[in-house]
This record gives C-alpha cells, structure tokens and sequence, in this order.
C-alpha cells in the first residue's frame, strides 16, 4: 500500500494564471479533486465543489488504467479482504458461499479466482512458466466475483448487484516470477550448501534447510532492481446485473466495462504508456476514457508529460473532460519519493458556460512525499 | 495441516520432526504398492525434498530432492518395500520471492498410489517481495493390508 502525504501551494495572486479561452467542442466536466486541495477563485471553486462531488468522472492514470479486480471496481466495492481460493475444494466451499439458504445472492461477496483453484495447471512448475508463454498466459488470468447491496426505499426494493470480471496479462516484462534473480539463486544454495555436510537426522535436514533459507535470503537482499521502464500489456472486462432481492432469476443488465493498458519501454531512458476505458454504467451514462504518459530519465530522478481525456458516449449532448500535467520524482532514499507535479483541466464549463484552461496554474503546484514511485506497469 | 510457515532459521520447525499436526491424520497406504509423492506448486517454489524417515523419527533412511527449474517432473516414488507402519514422510520446500513485489502462492503436496490419490498436504500464502522461506511438512505412514 502506498502511503502519500500532498500539499499544494495556495496563492490567490497566482490563481490570476488561470485563463479563460473559448475552446469549442469541450465541457468541462467533474475532474480529480486532490486530497488537501484548497478552493480558491469563484470560477475554480464552482468546478471544484462539483469534482469532489462525482468521483465517477476522474481524469487520471489510475481511474483508466486496467484494474487487478475488474468486477470490484465496477460497482465501486470494497477491495481489503478479497477471498482467493487455492484449490478445487476451497473454491467450491467459497462458491457455496454466495448463495443463501434461501436461495438468493449473498451481498458482500469479493472472490478471485485463477485457474490453479478450478484445478487447472496445478502441478506447472518454475520452468514451465519461464518455458511456456501459453503456461504463463493461462496462469496469470484471474476472474474476480463482487456482489454489493443497495438498501430499500419506499418507490424501490432492496437490490443486489453481481459483477463478474476477467483479467487478461498479454505481455508483462514486470512479471516477478520471470526475473532471473530467483533462478539463479538456486545455483547458491547448491553451491553453499552441499546435503552430504549435514547429519543424516531430522534434525540434520533442518540444518540443511535453513542453510539453503540463509544462503538464498542472503543473495536475494543484495539482488539488483529491475529495470524502472519495463513493458506491458494487459486488458479487463467486467459486466453486472442487478438481482432485485437478490433473487438470480429476476436478474437484470447493470453495467458494463472493458480496459486496455500498454506500456512500452524506449531505450533504457524513457517509458511511454497508453489506457483507454469504457463504460456503459446505465442507459443514459457511459463514458470513454484515454490516459497517456511519457516519462523520461532513470531510476531514482524522472519528469514526465500525462494527459487524459474523458468523454461522454452515450447523452445526448456528448461532452469531454481534458487534463494535462507535467511533474517529477526523485529518489530521495530508499522507499522514500519526493514528488512535484503541476496541471489542470482543459474543456467546457457546462455549469458556467464558458470553455477554461488552467492547466498552469501555479496554485495547482503540488507536491508529496511517497513510500513507491508514481503508477508503473507492474501495478 | 502440519504445515510450518515460518522460516526453519526462525524456529518454525518442531523439535524432535518438522511438524507433528499431520501425524494425528495418517497418510493409509496399501501394502506392496509404490507410494508416489508429487509437488503441485507454483513457479515460486524452487527446490524441494522429501525424507523418509525411521520410526524412531529421528533417522533419515533416504532423502530425494529436485529443483522445480529443471525440466523433470516434481515427483518422486517410494519403494513399497520401504512403506512400513510409524515411518513418515517429511517434506522441504524453500520458496524464493521476487525482487519486484509481493507474490501469492499455491502449494500441495500430493500422496498417490496406482493413480489413486490419499491425500495432500496443501498450502497457500503471500511471499513478500525480496523474501525466501521454506515450508515443511510431515505424514506418518499407516500400512494397511
């Protein structure tokens, strides 16, 4: 988990920056509201009460990029205590679970599941996997189940709403069970820990076995990072129904969402990275999403140009939401990132009717101390 | 489920054996039939071993191990002529993390005869990033005719 403390400069002089142009196809919709973000002039502070207001519509790497849970994500659950069964007989026993003995769905419900729990590729291997990319390919898709509830009210019964999602890993250099540290580690143990000089006891092959623990702990402490700008490619879908009462049979569309996130690494200097998503949340609300960015520099000091783009699909009057930002990060030292970045939107006011850029603002200056680097493939 | 996931280093093994919890559900073995053990496991696991050991449950009679990154199948078999009532199996795992992050694992030791399986020994957990640990477990064996 990543810990982050913001702060942002706050100056009413320099909210002055900010500039009003007449942009013509843009409406500025609700945008990312920074923890610890300050209101300040009338015009921004009208965009600003309304962006907190509606979390659905944040323009930011993290809101598009391809989640780990699909189905939590689209109804907006609870991702803390996930249930992830390891074998046939557990996830029979979780499965069980979703059904009431009434014979409805259980709300509260947050499972994923990966082939090795429904019996498949049990018995692959460390060098299966590095061998085989159709081992790995099957191996690393994971299918998430998420029910939440929403209460009664005196024009509508209680519902219950069931998301299924699936993710799907193309192509990922940030694979761990890749890196080659852990397989030449082997070679350590062996090296350092020949069978034949430890008794022929239980308590002997104890001995052997923690010499083996301490020989590879030791070689995998001093391993050397991976590379910072490593690439990917890896897609999600996730598709709910709205179960009035819980009871499957009555079971309605609820919304839809699909994701696509790449990465790719230039050289050993720069990493450019693409998401794009869309989503069908009701009949008259759905959206399409692109984020991309372009980082430059090394390990410990990188600056970097993103921008994002949201745009309504599905209203009558479509309307989109722009942001750009630039920023940087430095390593300051082990698990410690200062980063300063400074953006804003671009678009159409559709509450003040005017089109606004106040991408530079200075008063959007912002920085934060952070235990992990901003977003990267492998999360 | 007998199984010790803390490091052997740390104290996670039991004096006297690796783990008694097990022995209290024994593994029921035919006579005159080869005991096969097979590791079912993730790539996080990079080498294992099983013992067998006496019934006064301190010697080792015979120790088979293997790396999971060689092409050979994780799985050993057992002479019926060495299954006898009071011995046991122990095995040894040693699990390595990646440099890059947290991975889940996903483990089972798997107990089979003429193709019939008796039992397993299962085991998941999260190793985190840039950890190792080994894992070990025991089953006393119970011949029956």
């Amino acid at each position: 988990m990543t810990s982050r403390w913001r702060a942002q400069v706050i100056s009413p002089a320099l909210v002055a920056c900010s500039m009003t142009a007449v942009m013509p196809s843009f409406a500025i919709d609700p945008v990312e509201e920074k923890a610890g973000a300050v209101a300040s002039a009338t015009p921004l502070r009208a965009r600003d009460e309304k962006a907190s207001a509606d979390e659905e519509a944040k323009v930011s790497a993290e809101a598009f990029q391809t989640p780990t849970l699909p189905a939590m994500v689209l109804l907006n659950a609870d991702t803390s205590d996930v249930e992830r069964p390891g074998s046939v007989r557990d996830f029979g026993i979780a499965l069980a679970n979703v059904i009431t003995p009434q014979g409805t769905v259980r709300s509260g419900i947050a499972m994923e599941v990966t082939p090795r729990a429904l019996g498949l590729f049990r018995s692959t291997n460390a060098y299966r996997y590095r061998k085989d990319y159709w081992n790995r390919f099957v191996q690393r898709i994971g299918m998430s189940v998420a029910t939440t509830a929403e209460s009664a009210t005196e024009a509508t019964p209680s519902v219950t709403n069931l998301a299924i999602g699936l993710r799907i890993v193309v192509w990922d250099d940030a694979d761990p069970l890749l890196d080659p540290a852990s397989a030449r580690a082997l070679n350590v143990e062996a090296g350092e820990c020949p069978e034949t000089s430890f008794p022929n006891t239980v308590e002997g092959k104890q001995q052997w076995a923690g010499c083996k623990e301490a020989a590879v702990k030791e070689y995998i402490t001093d391993a050397p990072d991976p590379a910072w700008n490593l690439g990917g490619l890896n897609l999600a879908g996730a598709l709910s129904a709205v179960l009035p009462e819980g009871e499957a049979d009555e079971a309605s569309f609820g919304s839809a969402a699909a994701w696509l996130t790449a990465g790719l690494p230039i050289g050993s200097w720069a990493q450019l990275v693409g998401s794009v998503r869309f989503r069908h949340v009701d009949p008259d609300n759905g959206d399409l999403g692109l984020f991309a960015r372009l980082r430059m520099g090394s390990a410990r000091t990188r600056g970097y140009v993103e921008t994002g783009l949201l745009r309504q699909t599905i209203v009558a009057e479509s309307s989109a939401t722009g942001r750009l930002k630039v920023g940087t990060e430095f390593l300051l030292a082990p698990g410690v990132w200062l980063s300063a970045d400074i953006g804003g939107n671009f678009g159409r006011d559709a509450e003040e009717g005017n089109d606004v850029l106040d991408v530079f603002a200075l008063s959007n200056l912002q920085w934060a101390l952070e235990d992990a680097p901003g977003w990267e493939m492998s999360q | 489920m007998g199984i010790v996931d803390r490091p052997l280093s740390e104290g996670g093994a039991m004096p006297g054996g690796i783990s008694s919890d097990t022995e209290d559900t024994p593994l029921a073995v035919s006579a005159n039939k080869p005991l096969l053990l097979k590791l079912l496991s993730d790539s996080i696991v990079i080498s294992y071993s099983f013992h067998l050991v006496d019934s006064d449950g301190e010697t080792v009679i015979k120790t088979w191990s293997g790396k999971t990154t060689d092409e050979d199948d994780d799985e050993v078999v057992v002479p019926a002529s060495s299954l006898q009532s009071g011995r046991k199996i122990v095995w040894q795992l040693l699990l390595v993390g990646s440099v890059r992050g947290d991975v889940n694992y996903s483990i089972a030791i798997e107990y089979s005869q003429d193709g019939s399986v008796l039992g397993d020994d299962p085991t998941r957990g999260t190793l985190p990033k840039r950890d190792v640990k080994s894992l070990s477990g025991v089953r006393r064996i119970e011949v029956t005719t």
